[in-house]
Order: structure tokens, then C-alpha cells, then sequence
């Protein structure tokens, strides 16, 4: 038994948003993997759920005539991984979410409920803010599109109000062409487990494999909400191959970063595995495009 | 011979298929629901409980708080009652608690319609506390200001001291030797819990007078007399069934929460069930004690032990649950396995404190032991440059050793071939040698570490089994034990060994799965890794006894002596020869129903074991580290066994796979983590890092077999003994990759990685 007032199953959006305006208690389900558990330890009762699992306007995976992807946010990691186009286009996004808990739960966790759920350890949330992704949001008053780096509003709040739908992450055609990226997940286990540091990057080098061209990075489970670096790609850009680099990130993505004392983690130890992170994947990127290698063996 | 055979588990078919029924399984007609309000405050009693808004939720049927229970206490251990008040477990629970003495401990109780209406109103009632301070571990308890958490039983916070000196010399004498190093360290292990599949879950109800509970339990019997000590009620007015249990590793061998179940049966005269959430099984059942211990070792050159001073503390939380006999256990290990030269001084204690009810858990003290001990030794080893294995082959039990302190016998060793097995498979010489010398950031090692165990609690404890065999009229037996199937394979094994004694066929013999104290025989139940052993012996003896009366009524049939008879694949034979004389169903169809002389044959008979007899083993193991990442990965691990003779080798395997795999976790990640006020950070299997599937590096197992001459078909334990040694042996591959002696569980990569930097190790290599 589940402590809730009542569960909606609309048939396509238009009902979905008519019924979150007229139920002021209403809340968007979609496949349950985190509300049903926060429902169990007491949050989100005295409510009406929505479910926009099966509505056909939010499933799917499709490329534009003009080559951006449009990922339905019903989609389930599953999906996402095994998607040809997500594979073609951003590949680091599928291997992101295929890091998620384990399979049932990439089974029917979806990336809007990983993303409007607004935990700062989401594992699509990296791959998404690398990306430079745009939010289709509807409304009563029709779709409108968010940046990605407008999503995330602190406090557990994201740019979805509680009457609205988040319907499609879409990602353009040149996010990623010609870039290597990576997705750490730093966790105790192997599966069944949230990252203690995430990181995800993309990053491209020069034709002469000797600077680095452009790069991008994100990091969950490290400030109240998943968050770029750009203090480290400000460093980072430009730079030529070198164990310098090295001493560059360890000088400054702490300071992209807002790691708490945590409950079960300490905040020194995120510090150093987030420095030892970062360092790992920076050097995977360089050496995927065909760069020297920078650090370890 | 069917001792020995792998033949598939008796229960296998019904748990695969969904047929199986465990305690919710079970329908009882107007079930309510009962959920407990608990301790928010780590010490203290409760002033007031308001529980207005709670009874006001619709389907509400009754709250009960602390204040409306029988002012008694009770025992909860798994044990056998003693008739010593001397030795007798002690009873320091209510069924519902005034004065708290850990978070999470019930103050209140709710039964409703169903489980939304319980919860929301436990959520409702409210509780008035008067605070005390609070002591959460072993030395704030003992010190002399401490609060003594139970002034009734014991007048400070020491539940036991205890204290055995072997051999007549003063440990700090030896100090005054010169040919001796002296090695010294404090060693750790922390809380862990069992984590079963199956929640504490009790259905009760009242039938043809009597309160009959339905349990997930390993210890029936027990349940049915605590029940009886707690509620002041008569025993043979309860009934306790329990079906098949989704595990339980020993937080089911103590008596949860069936008294409160019985208890509020009685006040409603209502079917109740009481179901404990993963959650409040966290905070509120039992865990493994953390053992403290602080040894002193002083060693010859040459490798012998000359003398060993250990002192040890058990947190034992704030009830008192198995008390003393797992720390004690734990300071027994230390002088089974390994003699000293002059003298081995112990000492002790058992401490209550406010934390949940340390209670009896898989191994019982002998992980912690193992830990610490072969910690300690890899230690000792490393101090005169001696390889560890060589340096324990000097030092450990050999075969006819008699324990002085218990008397138990060492009747068979094949420990020396454990060894020699677990060598080969890891390679041990050679990457003794070419491993613990990297330096960059993945460094490899390997570790090992080695156990004895005893099987069964005689002498320190009563051991009895009671079984009853009843012949069919299809010549099949019916087998009806009070030891019980928890997911170990009893049913399966004692299944082979009536058929072997018997000379009837495995498929002919249907032992009855699910205990009922009403109808199976007494045993106490599964802990101490005995039934094999002594509910073996009782399987044994009531089939020699069954088998003489089938042979007895046959020779009245035909006239052949009975002395000259036997039993061979359901066929009674002649011994000479082997030519058949009558068939088993032809037999028993005779004895149902002839009309010159019935008899319905059936077997009771008890054990009363009087002895002991110790298990060994080994594990061996390879690990990568990486340094900076603080993560151990395990590339090579084998679990060797004596056992004495095997059973059954797949079930056997099955068991040693899954006593590695509570090693690994003890080792790499598990532990709970308590904020300043005691409340658990962890209290969820995803917080709580037992290892997945996915974390399991291959697990590989041998045995070195033998026959016990105690045992009733050579066996020895091996119940717990998988998971004693697989901690130390990678705390041990770890002092090999790295040279640092780490001292406390679990080696998690926090603590990895301040134990490497309070070192200055690793940080900067490569």
C-alpha cells in the first residue's frame, strides 16, 4: 500500500497538464524509482500523483531533420544506452546513465525524472550539462526551452513548476562532434550506489594533438546541485599536452566545487578523490583523442 | 553411501518456483497490523506519551505504550535455559520500554487495519523524554561517573569480567628476557549486521486456547519458552511454527519481537502481526559486537610464542541479549589456535552501552577474534622477518590437543593441509616474494589467515536434539526434528543421513520442513554451527533405533533373526548374502494393518551430546590497491575447509560461497555510522554498504576432508567457519602490498586513505 490521495494515468499531455492545473496537490510520477522511496520515509503523501510515464509525447528518441536530438523524458536509461542515435551523437550521456544503480532500475528510471528529482549526484546530469543541453518545458500556456545552465534553481528546485511537464532534453548536433569525454562515477560499489564524486568531461584537441582545444566538465555530488567548472575549463583551454596540466587541476577544481562535510562522507576525502578524479579522466580524454599521456601508468 | 552425494536440496524446487510459504505467506483471517513508535533518545525514560491524533486516524485499533506492559523482565538470547541461576541469560527487556536506552528502542506500539493507517499514526504520537547523558562506547561506560544502564541487574556497566591465565609465568617477567622482541597493538572491529532477506516478521492468534505464533525464526523451541517467561504464561498454552525463513545468520537466534506479538493477541483477542522494516532491523534487532582488543605478544627469533597478553571489550549496546558468551568466545579463539611457550594472560569484559543490542551474529566473537589475531600475527611475523604461514605452523593446535579452560578435543586436523592447498592456489612463495615491493599507485599482495571452530556450545552450554521417524504405509518415513532449515541445507543433509542409516532411499525420506512446537521434537535450533553435528547424532541414533524395530517386526513376519537382517534400497536383505527377504512397503503395509499384530512404527530418540570437536580452515588472498583511490580490488581469493567428512559438496559450496561473501563485505565497506546523539546514518541497504552481486570477485573453495571420530558421520562445522578469515587475510595482502599494519574494520577507502596519509605513503608516488 502506498500512502498517497490518488494516482492519475493520462492519456496524452494535454490531459496531464489540465490535470496538474486543476489539482492544486498533484504532482508528475513517471517511472517511481526515487518518489516512491521518499514516499516511503514520509515526503510527497497528502498528494495526487500524475503519472506521465506512457504518454506518447513524452517517449521516444529521434533526430531532426537538422541533426538535434530530441530525447523524450520519458525514456528510460535502458533506452538511452542502447539508443544508435544517442551512440552516434553523445555517446558519453549513454555511458553516463548505464552507470545508474543496476539494471531494473535502468529499466524504468527515466533521465526527466533523474533530472527534475534535482539531486546534486544525478548521474545524467553531468553528460547533460556538458552537452549544453536545452529543457522543453509544457505548460498550460504551451512549450517554452531552457538552457541547461538555467535548470538547476537550488533548494531542490529546478525551472519545472509543479503545473508542468518536462517533455524532451535536446541536444544539438555539434555538443560533441570531435570530442573524446569520459563519466566518472566514484562510488562504494559497483552497483546499487550514488556517486560519492561524479564527473563527466568532453574534451577536444587541436589537429596537432598538442593543446587542448576546448573542453567542458560537470560535477555531481560535490555542491547543492550538479554544476559546470568553468574555472577549470578557463584554465584548462588552451593548454598544451603536459604534466602541467596535472598541476592545474590540482590547483583549481577545488575551486568549482562546494563539497560539504557529509553525514557517512568527510569533506577531505571528497577533496582528494575529486582532484584524483578529475586527473584520470582528463588524462583518458587527451590520450582518446590521441594526445600524450599526462598522468599514471 | 549418501553422505557425500550432492544431491539437489530438498526445499530447492518449492523456494524457485514460489511455492515456498514464509511467515506472510501464511493467511490469517483478520490480520491487523502493528507497528512500533520508538526512542528518539539514546538515554533516557519516557514522562508522557500522548497518543490523542494517533487513535484518531481511521482503522486505528488500539495504541499500547509503555506504561500498559507487565512490569517483568525477560531473556531474549538463543540459548538453552540454564537450571544454574548462576548461568542463566540475563533478563533485562520489557516488552515495551519506559526507560530508553538506545534510538530506535519501542516505547509504543499501534495496531491497525493495515499498515498506512499503523504508520500514520505512529508518526502521530507523541513522546516526552527526560534526557540522560549518554555513553556510546566501552570506555565512556566504564568510567566511574557512568549511568549504569540496567542498576537492577548490574550495578555498574560491566555485564562480565572475565579471566584465565595458561601456564605459570608472569606475562611482564618475560620483559626481562633478552633473546625476545616485543610487538604490541590495539586492533578494532566494528558493528555489522546481518542483513537476511527476510524481515522480522510474527503472525500471532489465539486457537483452541493457546496463543500461536507464526515466526521467521531459527530457535522455535526458545521462542515458545521466552514467550512464556515474558507474558507469565504456561508453555504448553503457546505454539510456535516456524515455516521456511528467508535467512537470518543470528539476529533470528534471539527472540525479537514474538512476545510483544503473543502479548498483544492476548489484549485484543485479535490476530496481529508485527513486521520489523529493513529500517528499524538496522537500528532495532541485534548486530555483531565490536571487539576492542589490546595484544601483547613477545616472540622467539626462531618463530615460537613464548607469551601473549590480550585484553578485550565487547560493546554489547544497551540490552544484554547472548551477554558475555560471544566476547568470551572471542578470548577462547585466541588460546585454541595457537600455544604459548610459557603463558597466555586474558582478560575480558562485556560492557552495556547505548547502542542497539549486540547480539549473536554469524561466527559469533570468532570474526572479531580471527581479525585481531591474525592481524596480530602477521604482525608478530613481520617483526622477526618470518614468513606468516611458517611462523603459524610453529605455533598452532596440533591434532589431540585437550582445551584446558574447556576441555574440548582436537579429534582431527587436516589444518597443516589447508594450508598447503590454499599455498598452491595463490602461488604463495613466489608472489611472497616478487609482490609488497611497488611503488606507484596499484600495488599487489597476498595475505592469508586461518581459524579453528568448535561444533556446538558443549561444554560451556547444554546440547540435546530430539528426532521422531514414523514409517508410511508406502515403506517412505517421516521425519519430524526441531532443528531447523534456514537456508543452509539442514533439511537436505539430514535427509542423507536418515537414508544412509536407514538403508532407505533419499527420495523416500520427507522430513517434515516447517517446525511446529507442537508436533516436532525438541532441539534448541540453528546457531553454533551443531546441527549437523549434534541434531545429526539424534538423526543417527533414531534411524539405528528405527531401523532395529522395522528389522524386529520382519523377523516376527518371516521368522529370519532380525541380527541377521538389513536394509539396502527400501529392500530388507539378508546380511550374508544380500538376497531380499521383503520390501520396505510390502513391510509397512503388514504393520499398518494386519490383523495378527499391528504396530505403527516410530522412532524418538534424544542426544545428549557430550563433546566437541574443532573445524579448521584458511583463506588465502591476492589484492591490487589503489593507492589513491583508497579501493582494495580483490583478484584472487580461496576459502580451504576441514570439515571432516562433507555432506553434501554443492550445498557445502553454497554455504562457503555465502560465508566469504558476509567476509568481503565485513572487510571492504560494511559498518554503521552514528551521529553525536546515536542516531544511524545508515539505517538502508543503500547507506549501508553490503556488496552487491557486481562486487564479488570470483570466490573459489576446497576441502581437505577427514572423518571425526565424534561425529555421526564424520562431520565437523561449517556453518560459520566460511566467514571467519577472509577479513584478515586481506587486512594481511594488504600489509604485504603496502608494509602498513592497519588495524580496524572495515578497510573502507576513507579509512584507507587516512590510514596512507597519516603514514605519508602514496599520495605522491609515480
Amino acid at each position: 500500500m502506498i500512502d498517497v490521495n490518488a494516482i492519475y494515468e493520462p492519456a496524452d499531455l494535454a490531459e496531464a497538464v489540465r490535470l496538474l492545473g486543476e489539482q492544486t496537490d498533484a504532482m508528475v510520477i513517471c517511472g517511481g524509482s526515487d518518489m516512491l522511496i521518499q514516499n516511503r520515509e514520509g515526503r510527497y503523501r497528502d498528494k495526487a500523483y500524475v503519472s506521465v510515464r506512457h504518454l506518447p509525447e513524452l517517449r521516444g528518441i529521434r533526430e531532426t531533420p537538422d541533426g538535434r536530438l530530441m530525447i523524450g523524458a520519458a525514456s528510460s536509461f535502458t533506452e538511452i544506452m542502447e539508443s544508435e542515435a544517442v551512440q552516434r551523437i553523445c555517446p558519453l550521456l549513454a555511458k553516463a546513465v548505464s552507470q545508474v544503480g543496476a539494471v531494473q532500475i535502468r529499466n524504468i528510471g527515466t533521465i526527466g525524472g533523474n533530472l527534475c528529482n534535482a539531486v546534486p549526484s544525478a548521474d545524467s546530469a553531468c553528460a547533460v550539462l556538458v552537452h549544453e543541453a536545452k529543457l522543453h518545458i509544457a505548460g498550460a500556456k504551451g512549450v517554452r526551452v531552457v538552457p541547461v545552465k538555467d535548470f538547476y534553481r537550488g533548494g531542490g528546485k529546478t525551472a519545472v513548476a509543479r503545473d508542468e511537464v518536462l517533455t524532451a532534453i535536446e541536444i544539438g548536433p555539434e555538443a560533441a562532434a570531435g570530442y573524446s569525454g569520459h563519466y566518472t562515477k566514484y562510488a562504494m560499489r559497483k552497483a546499487m550506489d550514488i556517486a560519492t564524486v561524479g564527473f563527466g568531461i568532453l574534451l577536444k584537441l587541436s589537429p596537432d594533438k598538442r593543446q587542448i582545444a576546448d573542453v567542458r566538465v560537470a560535477y555531481a555530488s560535490l555542491a547543492p546541485r550538479p554544476v559546470r567548472g568553468f574555472k577549470l575549463e578557463a584554465a584548462l583551454r588552451g593548454m598544451t599536452v603536459g604534466s602541467e596540466i596535472v598541476d592545474v587541476i590540482h590547483q583549481t577544481c577545488l575551486s568549482d566545487v562546494n563539497p560539504r562535510e557529509g553525514r557517512r562522507v568527510s569533506k577531505n576525502f571528497k577533496e582528494k578523490i575529486v582532484r584524483e578524479v578529475v586527473k584520470r579522466a582528463v588524462n583518458d580524454v587527451i590520450v582518446a583523442q590521441g594526445g600524450n599521456h599526462v598522468y599514471g601508468s | 553411501m549418501e553422505i557425500g552425494k550432492s544431491y539437489c536440496r530438498v526445499d530447492a524446487v518449492d523456494k524457485v518456483t514460489g511455492r515456498a510459504r514464509y511467515t506472510q505467506d501464511y493467511p490469517v483471517p483478520g490480520l491487523l497490523t502493528a507497528r512500533l513508535v520508538r526512542s528518539t533518545v539514546a538515554n533516557g525514560r519516557v514522562k508522557r506519551i500522548d497518543t490523542a491524533a494517533a487513535a484518531a486516524v481511521p482503522g486505528v485499533r488500539a495504541i499500547y505504550t509503555c506504561f500498559d506492559v507487565p512490569d517483568r523482565n525477560y531473556p531474549t538470547a538463543g540459548h538453552p535455559w540454564s537450571l544454574d541461576p548462576g548461568h542463566q541469560d540475563i533478563s533485562d527487556r520489557h516488552l515495551l520500554n519506559e526507560r530508553v536506552r538506545y534510538v530506535g528502542d519501542e516505547v509504543a506500539v499501534v495496531v491497525a487495519d493495515n499498515a498506512v493507517a499503523a504508520d500514520r499514526a505512529v508518526r502521530l504520537v507523541e513522546v516526552e523524554y527526560e534526557i540522560y547523558p549518554a555513553v556510546f562506547d566501552v570506555e565512556e561506560a566504564l568510567k566511574p561517573e557512568a549511568m549504569p544502564l540496567h542498576p537492577d541487574v548490574r550495578p555498574d556497566n560491566i555485564i562480565v569480567k572475565s579471566q584465565f591465565k595458561i601456564g605459570e609465568r608472569n606475562f611482564d617477567d618475560l620483559a626481562n628476557e633478552t633473546d625476545l622482541t616485543f610487538v604490541e597493538g590495539t586492533y578494532d572491529t566494528q558493528v555489522v549486521q546481518h542483513c537476511h532477506i527476510e524481515l522480522p516478521v510474527s503472525r500471532g492468534y489465539m486457537e483452541d486456547g493457546k496463543i500461536v505464533i507464526i515466526t521467521s525464526t531459527q530457535i522455535p523451541h526458545i521462542v515458545r519458552r521466552v514467550i512464556s517467561q515474558a507474558l507469565g504464561l504456561a508453555i504448553g498454552k503457546i505454539r510456535v511454527i516456524k515455516p521456511y525463513i528467508g535467512g537470518g545468520f543470528g539476529n533470528k537466534q534471539d527472540v525479537l519481537y514474538e512476545p510483544l506479538n503473543a502479548w498483544l493477541v492476548q489484549q485484543l483477542g485479535r490476530p496481529v502481526e508485527v513486521f520489523i522494516s529493513r529500517e528499524e532491523t538496522f537500528t532495532s534487532t541485534r548486530t555483531r559486537h565490536a571487539i576492542r582488543t589490546k595484544l601483547k605478544t613477545f616472540v622467539r627469533s626462531d618463530g615460537r610464542l613464548i607469551g601473549r597478553h590480550y585484553v578485550g571489550y565487547a560493546n554489547n549496546g544497551g540490552y544484554a541479549s547472548h551477554g558475555h558468551a560471544v566476547c568470551a568466545n572471542c578470548a577462547n579463539e585466541y588460546r585454541m589456535l595457537y600455544q604459548d611457550e610459557a603463558v597466555l594472560d586474558s582478560t575480558s569484559y562485556t560492557v552495556y552501552t547505548n547502542r542497539p543490542a549486540a547480539g549473536a551474529m554469524r561466527g559469533y566473537g570468532i570474526p572479531q577474534a580471527c581479525f585481531i589475531m591474525e592481524a596480530h600475527m602477521d604482525d608478530v611475523a613481520k617483526s622477526i622477518g618470518m614468513d606468516p604461514v611458517a611462523f603459524r605452523r610453529k605455533n598452532m593446535m596440533k591434532a589431540g590437543y585437550v582445551d584446558p579452560v574447556t576441555t574440548i578435543t582436537c579429534h582431527s586436523t587436516k589444518l597443516d593441509e589447508c594450508l598447503t592447498r590454499g599455498m598452491e592456489h595463490i602461488d604463495w612463495a613466489r608472489k611472497r616474494t616478487e609482490y609488497g615491493r611497488d611503488t606507484g599507485n596499484i600495488r599487489r599482495g597476498v595475505g592469508m589467515a586461518m581459524f579453528c571452530y568448535k561444533t556446538g556450545v558443549y561444554p560451556i552450554s547444554l546440547e540435546t536434539s530430539t528426532v521422531r521417524m514414523i514409517l508410511n504405509q508406502d515403506g517412505s518415513i517421516q521425519m519430524q526434528m526441531g532443528a531447523t532449515e534456514i537456508g543452509q541445507g539442514a533439511s537436505t543433509v539430514f535427509s542423507q543421513m536418515a537414508a544412509q542409516t536407514l538403508g532407505i532411499s533419499f527420495e523416500k525420506i520427507h522430513i517434515v520442513q516447517a517446525q511446529d512446537t507442537d508436533t516436532t521434537p525438541f532441539d534448541t535450533g540453528a546457531y553454533a554451527s551443531r546441527q549437523s553435528y549434534v541434531s545429526g547424532m539424534a538423526v543417527k541414533k533414531t534411524a539405528e533405533v528405527m531401523k532395529e524395530k522395522i528389522l524386529t517386526y520382519c523377523s516376527e513376519r518371516t521368522g529370519e533373526p532380525a541380527d541377521d537382517l538389513d536394509i539396502h534400497a527400501d529392500v530388507i536383505v539378508r546380511r550374508t548374502d544380500g538376497t531380499p527377504v521383503m520390501d520396505m512397503e510390502e513391510l509397512a503395509m503388514n504393520a499398518m494393518y494386519s490383523l495378527e499384530r499391528t504396530e505403527h512404527i516410530t522412532a524418538n530418540e534424544t542426544v545428549h551430546c557430550r563433546d566437541n570437536t574443532y573445524a579448521f580452515g584458511a583463506t588465502f588472498a591476492e589484492i591490487e590497491v589503489d593507492m589513491r583511490y583508497g579501493k582494495i580490488k580483490v583478484v584472487d581469493i580461496i576459502n580451504v575447509h576441514d570439515s571432516g567428512t562433507i555432506l553434501n559438496p554443492d550445498v557445502a559450496a553454497g554455504q562457503v560461497h555465502g560465508g566469504m561473501s558476509m567476509g568481503l563485505g565485513y572487510v571492504l565497506g560494511e559498518d554503521y555510522i552514528y551521529d553525536d546523539d546515536g542516531v544511524q546514518q545508515n539505517a538502508n541497504l543503500l547507506h549501508y554498504k553490503i556488496l552487491t552481486a557486481a562486487d564479488h570477485p570470483d570466490l573459489h573453495h576446497a576441502f581437505v576432508e577427514c572423518e571425526d571420530p565424534s561425529a555421526p558421520y564424520g562431520n565437523k562445522a561449517l556453518g560459520e567457519p566460511p566467514t571467519l578469515t577472509v577479513a584478515p587475510a586481506i587486512r594481511n595482502a594488504l600489509l604485504h602490498a603496502t608494509g602498513l599494519s592497519i588495524n580496524a574494520l572495515p578497510l573502507s577507502p576513507q579509512n584507507l586513505l587516512r590510514a596512507f596519509e597519516a603514514a605519508g605513503i602514496g599520495e605522491n608516488d609515480d
